[in-house]
């Protein structure tokens, strides 16, 4: 049956490439059909890539190679869980950025070139998913970047656009200086660029590897990551990539954006070889999650609140590689980045939305205490549930302590769920604290055979971190709704004032 | 006593000054018109606070001082006159009407010369050669006239250069002027301040006021540490506390004399015209708990823009950059008009000396009256309005068609939007229905509160503060589906907010998109293959889950919330202006109107203007169930206004979008006018149909009435209707006038009976309101065409709502408070056709010229020619042309 996975992957690459090379046409001389084609291209690689998707479950990864020197595969194909799976999510998400682009942008000028840029950036992006070897990724990874470039200064008339490109070129010459000379140590190291031999390598015998050139070699390749995924301090680019038309700010920030996590993911058993970079990886995951989450609460313009709601989530995929949930870390990018371009498409709703739901408000709005008894109800469940994934026959890992955030989450829709009678509230919450247990337990199971295993850590640490997290949480919620002391405000004001003007001036 | 006296005239100096300063702000504050948030849309004249002045001179204000486009480029009306779209009789026209406007004589005598005026304002006209080609090619003339002028002090030596701010004037190294500075600072501070709920993190300390809660953040700011080395704390401390006394502090720190104020503050409000101008309608609205609880004025933000410059000039180090305008752009024009006088009558430069002062003067007089671009507009409107009287006329000596000597099946009432123009005439079109015309509210401005709300609408006209409360009252509901909606209804909020909440916090973001992200795989999905399926399922599901409850107006059941009196006034205000007081079909209509579009910042400005920028069928419902009294009914038959008691008033909703029709009290309908109403309501979707089919032919890619349908679920549609696109008349006068005509949905209709209002007490109302609101409409389209970057808001491809109030482009911007570009162009093409509005009255002269004579308002915008007047004469068939100078000019339709 390897045939039929092979024409099913040429027909993932195949069918954007005639389409890119042809929608120009369609667009100038049959512009009413052009939604059709769209979707008859799309639609059809988007079937090839489900029923490979089929094939890749059932019948384990498929890897070949077209071109290739002796030791190293030059261009060639991996298709396995992490990969087919992300081709979904960059089908589905550019097929509907094209759709949505026929319709909003028809009448722009350049309309031609923009969409051909779309197309050809779709089928860079799907060619680094599917790259069976580091040099053909690096080369893609590299185009893709140049690409988006000149879809950011669609608007060529507007100098704010073209700063813009320029300022996503800056960045991208650094990722692209890091990762070509993260290819040349790769060579040196392995001898190779293909990318399974190396991953065996790192899983099989990381005592083989000299831990100072390979800890390098993550960290630029980290590097890489860190301008495309937009984390600190190599984020500028992305605030400003609002300059460009709504669609292509979907597209970046449900496709494309999340290449740097995809690289983490791809040769995860390298970075788990390499520990310092994931340490590296978790520090600048948490702080630009923190970073960017808190600039995003002060923004009060649509875009500009997702633009840093994206740079959060990134950062917590960063940090989620670099504890070693490389499993969680694909559902993050595809919940995401479904998430994400559902919101950019839609972002002009706001005003209707909110006519709508100025009616939904209660007169007297309730404004009764905090139930501080059910937070600490909530808490105490937490604690006991930690207990659960053991229960449940999962090992107690790094992806645990993930495991705090969604409880964290929980904590913060007490208020919300006030209402709620004790019983309702406390079965409710245990039953969604289980259902998400088991339900990233069988993700990470999923992905378990293409990502490298999670690293081992003291269950006792652990249990402290996530400790540690929840209290916090629950203090600062409890915190929230209390007096505070004048220096408290004061110190808040000032991240207020700080952040606000970070946000506001794009940096 | 005597320290006393003087302590107390320095207060009162003091006071003076503080008066002084806030009309300067007033007068300053001219150069914008207040704007009304995004989600109440109304339309207005982005240039309204200049009515004043003339419309070219207004025209010139915006340009001087904001840097704004009044007209079309010269070369797209060349375009037209190629085109026919502007013809040679056009620009005769609109050139004699300049001249006897501006009483020049019609020939000026050059020695042994005759020139005629108009010949030469016609050859001006077509000259291409730009003033500063002339200047190079035909330099010794040109410095010939420009020093006899200089002579005889013809040239202005400031002519109109404005004022331009320190700020403007002052350069970074990095090339940027401290404006530009200071407008980042203060977008921020802006958009921070007057946000309606976006940010998670609100402002802290806005129940201060913004130059309170400014002033107790600004030192905290390091942003511009770049450019002021000290921190900024102490200075914002040491500034006074009341924020007019700031505000002359500031001023006087600047050096800005008392005379210059209002100029340089003029200037100031000019570099972010849009968030000025949200700020002043906040300031007109101090009514609204907004402005009470969190007040902002223009006097603070004057404040704190003055603050930064004063901050940045004093931090120094930066270039000031000299002007390179030598002389006046103005001048030049005069100058070359007079070098194309000299050339035409081969003068040579030395001979001119010898043109006597007289001459010369009478030459200035001539080429100062000259503008080109007013020409060519004129030009092109009167070619549009010569058309459309042309036909208005012939459309009279025609043989009648239907007339209703018996009363017709059903009379429907209409608001005067254009868009219900279409319509009407394809429903006159399919029997004996008769059309009327009026303001989408129906006479009752309100307050509207939905079943379970706790928010009151204001729907209404503009001009109106409504203080009537009209709630939804259930009506025949159980007590059980009353519950299970506001149940409902609860659980909605609380949704919401929870998912508010989890997006926003700082540690919940995370885990909540990975536990509910991926399911935004299916409206992803949905919203692009299937708009119109996905939103159909979307509310049927919705429908059965918790079915919508039955209301109607509150004030039915309980006349103390509104007296039986008040609430006939109101629709006998309307019956009477449309002159519906007779012969009153068994079936009446009152059509309101509402847009249905996805994913569209701009919704409200699709709705009913009238209506406060809301949809319309709340206020048709209302009004019909008013008249629908028999209490009501007996008021007003004591006004001796009888309406028969078989006569039902219908409510009806026409979505503009699709060119659906809903009827809001179809239950009601008595049996007995049952096939009737089944008739009608064939024929409604018969004549939706037909305007529909009409309308697709110029939205590209739509053909059948369901393409419209697809469109107005679509998130991805950008332009999902034209809107009031292309408006450029208002007829206001009988309807059986107009019935034989296609207006094209370009005219505002409003029906208006001259023979039963003998004291223009009707026609004063419809021009003190409709046509002030008409004219709003009219010039937020005509300025959004004609500039759509200055005026408008450019493409919406790059909207980012902001504050929940209105768009900035890219990633900050000045609020952008006009129309899209997607309303107005079709691509890189004018779709509007950027006209005045011609205001057509069927009145006696005498009755229009005694209302204008009474308001200000409209001396200002028919002497102005913010609008063109025009009387019509039903019995002679003859127009008048009311001009600049009041009089009245029968207006030539013979050719």
């Amino acid at each position: 049956m390897d045939w039929l996975v092979y024409l099913l992957i040429a027909g993932i690459v195949v069918l954007p490439l005639i389409f890119m090379m042809t929608s120009a046409a369609f667009a100038n001389f049959w512009p009413h059909n052009l939604s059709t084609y769209t979707l008859v291209a799309f639609g059809g690689a988007w079937l090839a890539a489900l029923v490979t998707l089929g094939q890749v479950i059932f019948n384990g990864p498929f890897n070949f190679t077209l071109v290739s020197l002796p030791q190293t595969p030059l261009f060639g194909f991996l298709a396995d869980r992490v990969s087919v799976i992300l081709l979904l999510l960059v089908i589905t998400v550019s097929g509907i950025v094209h759709l949505y682009s026929i319709r909003a942008m028809q009448e722009e000028r350049h309309f031609s070139r923009y969409f051909t840029l779309l197309t050809m950036v779709t089928l860079e992006v799907l060619l680094v998913v599917l790259a069976n070897n580091l040099l053909m990724l690096g080369i893609f990874w590299i185009l893709k970047g140049f690409t988006l470039t000149f879809l950011l200064a669609h608007y060529q008339n507007r100098p704010a656009s073209w700063q813009a490109a320029f300022k996503k070129l800056r960045a991208d010459l650094v990722g692209a200086t890091s990762f070509s000379v993260a290819l040349f140590m790769t060579w040196n190291l392995f001898g190779t660029f293909d990318i399974h031999t190396i991953n065996t390598i790192a899983t099989e015998k990381p005592q083989t590897l000299p831990i100072e050139q390979t800890t390098l070699l993550t960290v630029l390749l980290l590097l890489a990551a860190m301008v495309k995924s937009a984390q600190f301090p190599l984020h500028g680019w992305l605030p400003q990539s609002v300059e460009a038309p709504t669609p292509v700010s979907a597209l970046m920030h449900a496709g494309l954006i999340n290449a740097g996590g995809f690289l983490l993911i791809r040769l995860s058993p390298l970075f788990v070889a390499t520990p310092l970079t994931l340490v590296l990886a978790v520090v600048i995951g948490g702080f630009t999650a923190i970073y960017a989450t808190t600039i995003m609460r002060t923004r009060s313009d649509v875009k500009g609140m997702l633009v840093y709601s994206t740079m959060g989530q990134m950062g917590f995929m960063l940090l989620e590689c670099g504890l070693g949930a490389f499993g969680l870390a694909m559902l993050h990018i595809v919940a995401h980045g479904l998430y994400k371009a559902t919101l950019f498409l839609g972002a002009g709703n706001i005003i209707q939305q909110k006519a709508l739901d100025q009616h939904l408000i209660p007169a007297h709005k309730n404004t009764s205490q905090l139930p501080v008894i059910r937070v600490i109800g909530v808490v105490v469940l937490a604690l006991l549930l930690l207990a659960l994934p053991p229960a449940l026959g999962f090992s107690v890992n790094s992806s645990t302590i993930l495991l705090a955030f969604a409880w964290i989450t929980l904590i913060y829709s007490v208020p919300a769920l006030k209402k709620l009678s004790p019983i309702k509230f406390f079965a409710g919450i245990s039953g969604l604290i289980v259902l998400y247990v088991i339900g990233i337990h069988t993700i990470e199971g999923f992905f378990k055979q293409a990502v490298a295993a999670n690293p081992a850590l003291d269950a006792a640490l652990v249990y402290a971190i996530c400790g540690i997290l929840i209290l916090i949480g629950t203090v600062a919620i409890v915190f929230q709704s209390s007096h505070k002391p004048v220096w408290i405000n004061k110190f808040f004001t000032t991240i207020y004032v700080r952040t606000l003007f970070i946000g506001y001036n794009g940096k | 006593m005597e320290t006393l006296l003087v302590k107390g005239d320095v207060t009162e100096e003091a006071n003076n000054l503080h008066d002084y300063l806030q009309q300067a702000i007033v007068e300053a504050s001219k150069i914008i018109t207040p704007y009304w948030p995004i989600s109440t849309f109304i339309a207005s004249n982005g240039l309204g606070g200049l009515e004043h002045k003339a419309f070219a001179e207004a025209m010139k204000d915006g340009q001087d001082w904001r840097g704004t486009q009044g007209f079309l480029p010269l070369a797209t009306y060349h375009d037209f006159f190629e085109q026919g779209r502007i013809t040679e009789t056009d620009l005769k026209t609109a050139i004699t009407n300049t001249v006897r406007d501006a009483n020049l004589s019609r020939t000026v005598e050059i020695g042994d010369k005759l020139i005629a005026i108009e010949q030469l304002y016609h050859n001006w006209l077509h000259s291409s050669e730009t003033p500063a080609q002339l200047w190079q090619n035909k330099t010794s003339i040109w410095q010939a006239v420009e020093q006899r002028l200089k002579a005889l002090e013809l040239l202005d030596d400031n002519t109109a250069t404005p004022v331009k701010t320190i700020g403007e004037k002052t350069v970074t190294k990095h090339g940027q002027t401290l404006t530009e500075v200071i407008n980042n600072s203060m977008i921020t501070w802006c958009a921070a301040f007057l946000d309606e709920g976006q940010a998670a993190w609100a402002m802290p300390g806005r129940e201060n006021g913004f130059y309170q809660c400014w002033k107790a953040l600004a030192g905290l700011d390091n942003s511009l540490k770049a450019y002021i080395k000290q921190p900024l704390a102490k200075r914002v401390q040491a500034l006074p506390k009341e924020t007019g006394e700031a505000l002359i502090y500031l001023l006087q720190q600047l050096g800005i004399s008392e005379e210059a104020w209002t100029g340089y503050l003029t200037r100031h409000i000019a570099q972010l015209p849009g968030w000025a101008s949200i700020i002043q309608w906040r300031e007109n609205h101090f009514e609204l708990p907004l402005q009470q609880a969190q007040p902002i004025t223009l006097n603070e933000y004057l404040t704190v823009r003055l603050f930064y410059e004063v901050a940045l000039v004093e931090a120094g180090g930066f270039k000031v950059q000299t002007s390179i305008e030598e002389i006046a752009p103005a001048n030049n024009e005069f100058i070359a008009r007079l070098v194309l006088i000299v050339e035409a009558l081969k003068l040579k430069p030395a001979n001119l000396k010898t043109l006597s002062p007289d001459t010369m003067y009478t030459l200035a007089r001539v080429a100062q009256h000259f503008n080109p671009q007013l020409l060519w507009q004129e030009a092109y409107e009167h070619h549009y309005r010569f058309q459309l009287l042309s036909e208005f006329s012939t459309a009279q000596s025609e043989p009648s068609g239907p007339t209703f000597a018996r009363i017709p099946v059903v009379q429907a009432v209409f608001c005067i939007d254009v868009r219900s123009e279409g319509f009407r005439r394809h429903l006159e079109k399919l029997g004996a229905y008769e059309t009327f015309g009026f303001a989408g509210f129906f006479g009752v401005p309100m307050l509207y509160r939905p079943f379970g709300s706790s928010i009151n609408m204001v729907v209404g006209p503009a001009l109106i503060k409504p203080t009537q409360v009209i709630r939804e009252a259930p009506k025949g509901a159980s007590p059980e589906a009353i519950e299970r909606r506001l149940n409902y209804n609860n659980w909605k909020y609380h949704r919401g907010e929870l998912f508010h909440n989890l997006r926003e916090n700082l540690l919940t973001p995370f885990a909540f998109v990975e536990m509910v992200g991926w399911l935004s795989f299916f409206p992803l999905i949905g919203k692009t293959l299937l708009p119109s399926k996905w939103r159909k399922l979307h509310k049927s599901f919705k429908q059965k889950l918790t079915p919508m409850v039955p209301t109607e107006p509150s004030i039915i059941a309980n006349a103390e919330e509104m007296s039986v009196e008040a609430q006939a006034g109101a629709v006998a205000g309307m019956l009477k202006a449309i002159g519906l007081t007779k012969n009153f079909a068994r079936l009446v209509l009152l059509c309101g109107h509402g847009s249905e579009t996805e994913n569209n910042p701009y919704a409200s400005s699709l709705d009913c203007g009238a209506c406060g920028g809301n949809r319309g069928g709340n206020s048709a419902y209302i009004a019909a169930s008013i008249l629908n009294q028999k209490a009501v009914r007996a008021v007003l038959a004591r006004q001796s206004l009888a309406i028969p008691d078989e006569t039902f008033f219908v409510a009806g909703e026409h979505n503009t979008t699709t060119d659906g029709i809903s009827f809001l009290n179809e239950e009601q309908v008595p049996s007995s006018h049952h096939s009737e109403f089944v008739q009608f309501k064939r024929d409604m979707t018969l004549a939706g149909t037909g305007n529909a089919l009409d309308r697709a032919k110029k939205l590209f890619g739509a053909k059948t009435r369901a393409d419209l349908e697809q469109r107005a679920a679509d998130w991805a549609q950008v332009r999902p209707e034209w809107g009031l696109v292309r408006n450029a008349a208002f007829i206001c006068g009988r309807r059986s006038l107009t019935t034989k005509l296609n207006l094209d949905n370009r005219v505002f209709l409003h029906s208006y009976d001259p023979d039963q209002d003998g004291d223009g007490a009707i026609l004063e109302g419809i021009m003190t309101a409709p046509v002030v609101v008409a004219e709003w409409i009219n010039m937020q389209y005509y300025l959004s065409t004609v500039d759509n970057y200055k005026f408008g808001s450019g493409t919406k491809l790059l909207h980012t709502v902001v504050s929940q109030i209105g768009v900035m482009q890219g990633r900050k911007s000045d609020l952008l408070i006009g129309l899209p570009r997607q309303s107005v162009m079709m691509g890189d093409e004018l779709f509007h056709e950027p006209m005045r509005l011609s205001l057509i009255i069927e009145a006696p002269i005498i009755r229009i010229s005694q209302i204008i004579g009474k308001h200000e308002k409209l001396q200002h915008l028919t002497h102005n020619k913010w609008i063109n007047l025009l009387a019509y004469d039903a019995r002679v068939n003859v127009f008048y042309e009311y001009t600049s100078n009041g009089e009245w000019v029968k207006f030539g339709l013979a050719t």
